[in-house]
C-alpha cells in the first residue's frame, strides 16, 4: 500500500515511516501540513497518516482537502492526536477522518491499524 | 600620495583579516554541523533500533548491542545531550514494547544517572527542572525520594516540575507532597496537577481531609477543587468548616465545592454565610443558590434586595426566577417593585424566562 505520512516531528516521523516501510509498504512523507497536499497530489497515496498539529496547514484542514478534492478515490486518514484533544478528534470524524491514533502510540497498534485498511483495500 | 597608499594598505589589511575571520568562521561552523549531523545519525540508530528491537512483543534482559565507536561518543557531553533530548521525545510519542525498549536503553547507557547527578549537584534551577522532567518521562521511580525533597524547592519552577513529576510517577498516592509544602500552589500549578489526575481513573484517595486544615492556603483551596471534582460527599462537614475561614478565597472556592456536594441544608448554610461574606462572595452565593435552593429559600433571597449593587440585585431576582417562576408575582408585590432599579431588573428577567 502506499502511505503519506504527515508529521512535523521528526521522531515521529522517522519511527512511523521505519514500521510501515518494514511491514512493506511503500511511504511518502511529508513534513508539514502543505507538503503534505502537494504530494497527495503527486502520488496519490492508498492511505494518508497525519498528525492534526501541523505548521501552515493543520490535520483538520488535510482531511477537508482531501474529502473536497478526490470525493470519488475515498483515501482513507488516520488522524494522529495527542492526549485531551477528544474535541478535535471529533472534529476531524466529523470531517471525515476513518481512524485515529493517540500519542504516546505503540509501532504495533499501528501496523495492526493500517492491516485492516490494508484488507479492506484488497476487498 | 603616501597618505593615500598608508589608507589603501590599512584598508586591504582590515579586508584581509575579515576575510581570514568569516573564512575560519564558517570553516568553524561547517564543522560543528558536520558533527552534529553525525552525532544526530548515531542518536538516531541507537534509538530505531531500540524502537524496532528484534524482539517486538516483549522487552528482554539482554542489553543493546553499543559499538565502541557509541561508547566513546558516549562521554562527548554535547552528544549525550542530544541523544538524551532525541529520546525523550521517542517516548514522549510511542507507547507499548517500544517504550520500554526507550526505557531501557536510556538505563544501559546510564543517562539515569546523569539525570539524578544533575539534579543533586547542578545549582542552576533550570537544569534541575530538566533532569527532574527528563526523569519523569522516563518514569524513573527509584528516584523518588530526591524527586519528592524538589517539591517543596525554594524555585517555583523546579518545585512545580518535581510536583507534577512525581503525581506522573504516583497518581493520587503522590499528591503526599501536600503535606509538606510551604510554598503556595500556583493557580497554574494547580491547574498542571488536576489536569494531570485527570488521566488517572478515579479512586477514593486520601488526604483531602488533613489538606483542608493545611497550614498553607493554597493546600486548602486544591484540597477544595479535588473534593469538587472527585465529589467526596464524605467531606461535606469538613468543607463546610472552610466557609468560616479568614481567606476571602478559600471561602468562595468552599461555596463552589458545596455547589457539588450539596445536601438538603447545604442553602441554608449558605443563606446564613450571606450577609458576613464580601460582595464577591454574596455573588457567588446567589448564583450557586440557583442550582441548589428550594421555595423555602425565596422569602431570605427576597429580603436581600434591600442591600448591594444593581448586579447583586438582578443576580437575587435571577436566581428567585430560576427557582420558581411563579415567585416574579411574589418580587412585583413587594413596595419598592414599581421603583428603579427593580422594576427594571423584573422586566429583564421576566424576558429572560419567556
Amino acid at each position: 500500500m502506499k502511505i503519506l505520512i504527515a508529521e512535523d516531528e521528526e521522531i515521529t516521523l522517522k519511527t512511523l515511516e521505519l514500521r510501515l516501510k518494514r511491514d512493506g509498504h511503500e511511504v511518502i512523507l511529508a513534513r508539514d501540513g502543505r507538503e503534505a497536499l502537494s504530494k497527495i497530489e503527486e502520488h496519490s497515496p492508498d492511505l494518508v497518516i497525519s498528525d492534526i498539529m501541523m505548521p501552515y496547514v493543520s490535520g483538520l484542514e488535510i482531511i477537508a482537502a482531501i474529502k473536497e478534492n478526490y470525493p470519488d478515490r475515498k483515501i482513507p486518514i488516520i488522524i494522529l492526536s495527542g492526549m485531551g484533544q477528544e474535541d478535535t478528534v471529533l472534529e476531524a470524524f466529523q470531517l471525515g477522518a476513518d481512524d485515529f491514533i493517540t500519542k504516546p502510540f505503540s509501532p504495533n497498534e499501528l501496523t495492526v491499524r493500517v492491516r485492516r485498511f490494508d484488507m479492506m483495500k484488497a476487498k | 600620495m603616501i597618505y593615500f597608499e598608508v589608507v589603501t594598505l590599512i584598508f586591504l589589511g582590515i579586508a584581509f583579516l575579515m576575510i581570514c575571520f568569516i573564512m575560519i568562521n564558517l570553516t568553524i561552523r561547517k564543522n560543528r554541523r558536520k558533527k552534529y549531523a553525525k552525532s544526530k545519525l548515531m542518536a538516531d540508530l541507537l534509538i530505531r533500533n531500540a524502537i524496532f528491537s528484534e524482539h517486538d512483543d516483549a522487552v528482554t534482559d539482554e542489553p543493546f548491542p553499543i559499538t565502541g565507536r557509541t561508547q566513546k561518543m558516549l562521554s562527548n557531553p554535547h552528544f549525550k545531550r542530544l541523544l538524551t533530548k532525541e529520546l525523550l521525545a521517542a517516548k514522549n510519542n510511542i507507547s507499548g514494547v517500544s517504550a520500554l525498549n526507550l526505557k531501557k536503553l536510556y538505563i544501559q547507557l546510564n543517562l539515569d544517572k546523569d539525570a539524578e547527578e544533575r539534579l543533586r549537584n547542578c545549582k542552576k534551577w533550570h537544569i534541575k527542572a530538566k533532569a527532574i522532567q527528563e526523569l519523569g518521562v522516563m518514569e524513573q521511580k527509584e528516584y523518588l525520594n530526591k524527586i519528592y525533597r524538589c517539591t517543596n524547592n525554594k524555585n517555583e519552577l523546579v518545585r512545580m516540575e518535581a510536583q507534577t513529576t512525581i503525581v506522573k510517577l504516583y497518581g493520587f498516592e503522590g499528591l503526599r507532597f501536600l503535606d509538606i509544602i510551604s510554598y503556595q500552589l500556583t493557580e497554574w500549578q494547580q491547574i498542571k496537577l488536576l489536569k494531570e489526575l485527570s488521566q488517572l481513573p478515579p479512586e477514593n484517595f486520601s488526604g483531602i481531609e488533613k489538606w483542608l486544615k493545611s497550614k498553607n492556603n493554597s493546600v486548602i483551596v486544591f484540597a477544595l477543587k479535588l473534593a469538587r471534582n472527585y465529589h467526596r460527599f464524605e467531606l461535606y462537614e469538613q468543607v463546610v468548616e472552610c466557609l468560616t475561614h479568614e481567606m476571602e478565597n478559600i471561602r468562595l472556592e468552599t461555596i463552589y465545592t458545596l455547589e457539588k456536594i450539596y445536601n438538603a441544608d447545604t442553602a441554608n448554610i449558605l443563606l446564613e454565610r450571606y450577609e458576613h461574606e464580601t460582595l464577591k462572595n454574596q455573588k457567588t452565593i446567589v448564583n450557586v443558590l440557583q442550582n441548589i435552593a428550594s421555595d423555602e429559600n425565596i422569602p431570605t433571597l427576597i429580603n436581600f434586595l434591600e442591600q448591594g449593587d444593581n448586579d447583586l440585585k438582578r443576580m437575587i431576582v435571577r436566581t428567585v426566577a430560576n427557582i420558581n417562576p411563579a415567585s416574579i408575582f411574589q418580587l412585583k408585590e413587594l413596595p419598592e417593585a414599581n421603583s428603579h432599579p427593580l422594576s427594571q431588573i423584573i422586566k429583564q428577567i421576566e424576558g429572560e424566562l419567556i
